[in-house]
């Protein structure tokens, strides 16, 4: 992955009159912003905090697979944070969803007793008023972290998948909407299967991405260290937030004012086709990965500072948001490998469209 | 190549965006299979050229230099410089043969045997490994250039049977023998041998893993094997000149088809005069003897007395009880030149010189080996003299010739044989046939032809019985005294039909049994007619001859010569002039070949040169188009910013900083993005990477920078200044006249 320019003066620095304008400019800015104080947070771990901002900023879910100890409990959390100051900053109440107030972060832990209400939440009857109640679940967040989302049972995992794919829970036959801002982060193990239920690729398909994390190198792991006593998290609070209202703007901005070319398209569609037809591969991508594929692409040119998408987007993301929707055939182990070999027809081509005649 | 490799101060190089251009590896099998043909290749190629010992050394070094060619390859060394190094083990390998063989360093302590033999084997090995190196390494960064392996190893076959050109196709005997046995034509036999060779080698090289491909290649290799065969069809083969050296001067020629069976060895056709072909023989074929045998160069003019000049090559004077023969004794024929001259040396006995003989020089360049040399009449000297031809000429020497000048006229009243001879010699020299009709015929041919007063003078004594034989003897190739016990008296006393070995042994006996010292002397007798004024006079086998010499004291052997008068056989017929103008000519020294631009060249090979001219014109007049095309692109590509309009601008100015780099060997890597090249350049033109991203942003809708393109060309004339610092100016220059660099750019 090439970090063409990693701190991008912001967009209006070069802005012309008619260009992408202010929306485009309030969304970099708000990316940065989430950036800094990510960063802030969680030390060692830029590409990953990258990935989560496209995610966030694609509408899409991420699933985490790391160890036990590696910040990902941090990086949730900050970024709930960010949203709660960012909130509190503008003097904004909690946002209030019919009887439903949405929190800013909030953390599931699977087991395998889980069950559904635990996360979406139940109606408990009310002695005073005479009915039933809806206490909501704490899915009911723009931030949800779902640890070890393997280890309960198919049930709960279709409910919490539900609820991402749908943005609403269903109790007794009534639909509650979660928020336009409902964002997840998905952990598994790797290593550590015993008595665990694996998603299965259907549901894979689900999360935008699927980030394998490695352990971070040496010089970070030391920052890490150089921060004790503050915690950093702490430290990240004294940053600016951002506000809900300010992410669900840049959503829109992205998806309307970031230019998705013609060749981009083309070349997500045949890198697609490229991996069904591949031997390697039993069960290619699903179209509807390509159609998430679309503003994580976006996003990313817009963390970039961008306000188009450039083949390097397509290059950096596909084997993010390709190998975990793969079916491979027995003996194929490497995915990553597939989908950039699958990718490099495609690429080659989108740099040669840049030197041809329109 | 490694363009990519070009400069490492790039640095930072994504991982994943390896140039390419890396060679794969290869499996140990396939670099040994590679290897071995290139072994094989280089052994044949030795064959010709050296012992068993360099023949093995170079099979060896040629595999050793296969094995490391495709190590080279994959070092960061660009490709030039892989061919830098080959040379450069050639160099070492010339310096090592230099040092072994010419400076006599090994000699000494080896033996010069074994020195030259160690010094060849060195020579090759490096000479092989250097080349088979180089081969393997530029086929293994490039699949293309597997081309060069390829012909290189067909070559080496090839050039085995290289001396088959020309239709020569009997030259290698070892080769064309069995073909011709079993009635085949071997020239085609040739060409689908060396296209099988080919075809294995091209099929073993190119290890096409996908069979399509494989089974182009092999259409391909038929295809042109099929035009070759083709070609030979069609176009005729070369008509093979007459004789070999485009001359006709090998006699053995057009005796190989078949022996004339009156010749039982095989050497007959190659020396000559030799003693069989004076044998008595019942048919004397000399039809097909009609080709040069060596040419003349009279250095001094000289006029025969008798019309004819006479060649002498040797003498028999020994009896042998049936006919004459050489003299084995000591002290017997010293006249006589035996020896081929390697310095000047002088005959032992040279004839006395005086008022009846001059000194005549002449030149003999021999076209074909003769076991003594010959030279004008009584040759006194020789010097060896240099061969100006030597593919032409066998051997040149010069002749000093005491030519007798005076007439027989003068010779009566000179006193036969020479007082200072011994007994045994004046024995030798006149022993006569026991049969005593000779002397009755002699004694009656004198008592017939000669006044009473001239009987007893030695020199009427010869006129007579030699012009009594001419008067009654037919010359004839066909006769039938070779069955009977002395063939002499049997054609003598018999029919007095046959040729000039009858008649000089007919002259000499009858000589002989007057007293008179005779014997038969050998070589050629050419008519003074046929020097046609000139001063060269070219020898062919048929004119061959023996004649009878007498020796008279003052006079030295002179010829005396009969001439019948009855001639049933032809005589040979002349020298073809112009030949013997042009061998003359040849002979001194100088290519005179005929000036004649009239003259037709041989079909084949007028055609074939037209198509040559033509096509050589045709590939020059090809080659500078493209080349005129490609400059004319590079230019063009590199000024069209200049005219673009706003819309072309960022897509004419990146390529033209594309190209600019390109000459610098900076190219995007196949797979890589155009932000990652950006990176990687960054180091070295930072002007680039705004460049890039001014240039992909317009290519994939970006407004922002649309708005920003205005600035590309300032952008770019900044990247020309970081190139010019990042490089030196002659890197710069090389990059700025190769035409071709831009289309590596991408």
């Amino acid at each position: 992955m090439t970090t063409l320019d990693p701190a991008p003066a912001p967009p209006s620095a070069s802005a012309g009159p008619a260009a992408g304008g202010a929306p485009l400019d309030d969304a970099h800015a708000v990316a940065m912003r989430l950036k800094q104080r990510l960063r802030t947070a969680v030390l060692g771990r830029d590409d990953v905090i990258d990935l989560v901002l496209v995610a966030l900023v694609a509408d899409g879910h991420v699933l985490l697979e790391d160890y036990p100890g590696s910040g990902k409990t941090t990086l949730a959390r900050a970024l709930g944070d960010a949203i709660a100051a960012g909130a509190a900053a503008a003097g904004e109440p909690p946002l209030e969803l019919g009887a439903v107030t949405i929190a800013p972060f909030r953390r599931i832990q699977f087991t395998p007793d889980l069950l559904p209400s635990d996360i979406t939440g139940t109606n408990v009857f009310d002695p005073d008023a005479g009915g039933f109640d809806f206490r909501p679940g704490p899915i009911f967040a723009h931030v949800v972290l779902a640890d070890e989302i393997n280890r309960t049972s198919p049930k709960v995992q279709a409910a919490m998948l539900e609820a991402m794919a749908e943005k609403q829970v269903t109790i007794d036959d009534r639909s509650h909407a979660l928020d336009e801002l409902f964002f997840v982060i998905a952990t598994q193990n790797p290593l550590d299967l015993a008595g665990t239920y694996p998603l299965p690729t259907p549901q894979l398909d689900r999360f935008l991405f699927k980030i394998e994390m490695v352990h971070i190198d040496r010089d970070a792991e030391l920052a890490v260290l150089g921060e004790y006593p503050t915690p950093t998290l702490e430290k990240a609070s004294s940053l600016p937030g951002v506000t809900r209202a300010e992410v669900v703007a840049a959503r829109h901005a992205v998806r309307e004012r970031i230019h998705l070319a013609q060749p981009v398209k083309e070349a997500l569609v045949d890198t697609a086709r490229t991996l069904r037809e591949d031997p390697r591969v039993l069960q290619g991508a699903s179209t509807r990965s390509l159609v998430l594929a679309m503003p994580a692409l976006q996003a990313r040119a817009l963390i970039h500072g961008r306000d188009y998408v450039a083949p390097e987007d397509l290059e950096a993301l596909a084997p993010r948001i390709f190998p975990h929707r793969l079916e491979l055939a027995p003996g194929v182990e490497d995915a990553r490998e597939v989908v950039r070999e699958c990718t490099a027809p495609a690429l080659e081509r989108l740099a040669k469209v840049s030197l041809q005649r329109p | 190549m490694s363009e990519a490799a070009a400069k490492p101060s790039g640095g930072a190089r994504p991982d994943g965006s390896m140039p390419d251009g890396e060679p794969a590896r290869e499996g140990w099998m396939a670099i040994a299979a590679r290897a071995l043909v290139l072994a094989i290749g280089g052994a044949v190629f030795t064959i010709p050229l050296g012992a068993d010992s360099a023949i093995a050394s170079a099979g060896l070094g040629a595999f050793t230099g296969a094995c490391l060619g495709p190590a080279l390859a994959r070092t960061r060394l660009r490709s030039g410089a892989l061919v830098g190094t080959a040379a450069l083990v050639l160099l070492v390998a010339l310096a090592v043969r230099w040092l072994a063989l010419d400076t006599g360093l090994l000699a000494p302590s080896l033996g010069p045997a074994s020195a030259l033999r160690l010094g060849d084997a060195l020579f090759f090995f490096l000479a092989l490994a250097g080349v088979a190196m180089g081969l393997r390494a530029l086929s293994a960064r490039r699949r293309a250039l597997a081309v060069l392996e390829v012909s290189a190893v067909g070559l080496a076959f090839a050039q085995l049977v290289v001396a088959h050109r020309q239709g020569m196709i009997h030259r290698p005997y070892e080769y064309a023998d069995e073909i011709l046995a079993a009635g085949g034509d071997p020239t085609h036999y040739l060409f689908l041998l060396g296209g099988a060779a080919t075809a294995v080698i091209v099929l073993l090289l190119l290890g096409e893993r996908r069979p399509t491909r494989w089974l182009l290649h092999l259409g391909a290799v038929t295809l042109l094997l099929g035009l070759f065969l083709w070609s030979d069809v069609a176009v005729e083969p070369p008509e093979p000149p007459p004789g070999a050296m485009g001359l006709g001067l090998r006699p053995g020629e057009s005796d190989s088809e078949d022996e004339s069976e009156g010749r039982g060895g095989g050497g007959g056709g190659e020396t000559r005069p030799d003693d069989e072909d004076l044998e008595f023989k019942d048919e004397l074929d000399q039809s097909r003897d009609h080709v040069p045998v060596a040419v003349v160069l009279f250095r001094d003019d000289f006029s025969p007395p008798y019309g004819t000049y006479y060649f002498r090559q040797g003498a028999f004077s020994q009896y042998n009880g049936r006919r004459l023969v050489g003299a084995v004794a000591a002290g017997a024929d010293e006249d006589l030149a035996d020896t081929f001259p390697t310095a000047p040396y002088d005959v032992d006995e040279p004839p006395p010189m005086g008022a009846h003989r001059a000194t005549v020089e002449t030149t003999v360049a021999l076209l074909t080996e003769h076991s003594a040399p010959f030279g004008l009449e009584a040759p006194v000297r020789l010097e060896p003299w240099p061969n100006p031809d030597p593919d032409r000429f066998r051997r040149t020497y010069n002749v000093f010739s005491a030519a007798l000048t005076a007439d027989f006229a003068s010779m009566i009243g000179a006193r036969a044989g020479d007082p200072r001879w011994s007994e045994e010699e004046r024995q030798l020299y006149t022993a006569p046939p026991e049969d005593p009709r000779y002397r009755e015929l002699a004694e009656r041919i004198l008592e017939e032809t000669l006044p009473e007063d001239m009987r007893d003078d030695p020199a009427a004594r010869v006129a007579a019985v030699t012009s009594w034989l001419g008067q009654e003897g037919s010359y004839s190739l066909r006769s039938n005294h070779a069955g009977a016990e002395d063939p002499t008296a049997h054609f003598l006393f018999g029919d007095l039909t046959g040729y000039c070995v009858h008649f000089a042994h007919a002259a000499t006996f009858l000589l002989r049994t007057l007293g008179l010292p005779t014997r038969v002397a050998t070589g050629y007798a050419i008519p003074e007619s046929a020097r046609r004024g000139g001063s060269a006079l070219l020898i062919s086998g048929d004119t061959s001859h023996a004649w009878p010499e007498v020796y008279l004291e003052g006079f030295g052997w002179v010829v005396a010569d009969v001439s019948p008068q009855t001639v049933l056989s032809p005589p040979p017929p002349p020298p073809d002039p112009e030949l013997q103008n042009l061998l003359g000519e040849l002979a001194r020294g100088l290519d005179a070949r005929p000036p004649d631009p009239e003259a037709p060249l041989p079909r084949f090979a007028t055609s074939m040169r037209d198509v040559l001219v033509w096509l050589g014109l045709g590939l020059l007049a090809l080659g500078v188009g493209f080349l005129v095309f490609l400059i004319a692109a590079k230019l063009w590509r590199r000024l069209a910013p200049r005219f673009a309009t706003e819309d072309a601008l960022p897509r004419l100015s990146y390529r033209a900083a594309l190209d600019q780099l390109s000459e610098l060997s900076l190219r995007r890597a196949k797979g890589e993005s155009r932000e990652a090249f950006a990176a990687r350049v960054k180091a070295l033109a930072p002007s680039f990477e705004a460049l890039t991203r001014t240039h992909v942003g317009v290519a994939f809708g970006s407004r922002r920078a649309r708005a920003a393109a205005a600035a590309l060309e300032e952008q770019r004339r900044a990247l020309g200044r970081e190139l010019a610092a990042a490089f030196p100016w002659w890197r710069r220059a090389l990059g700025r006249l190769s035409p071709w660099t831009w289309l590596t750019s991408r």
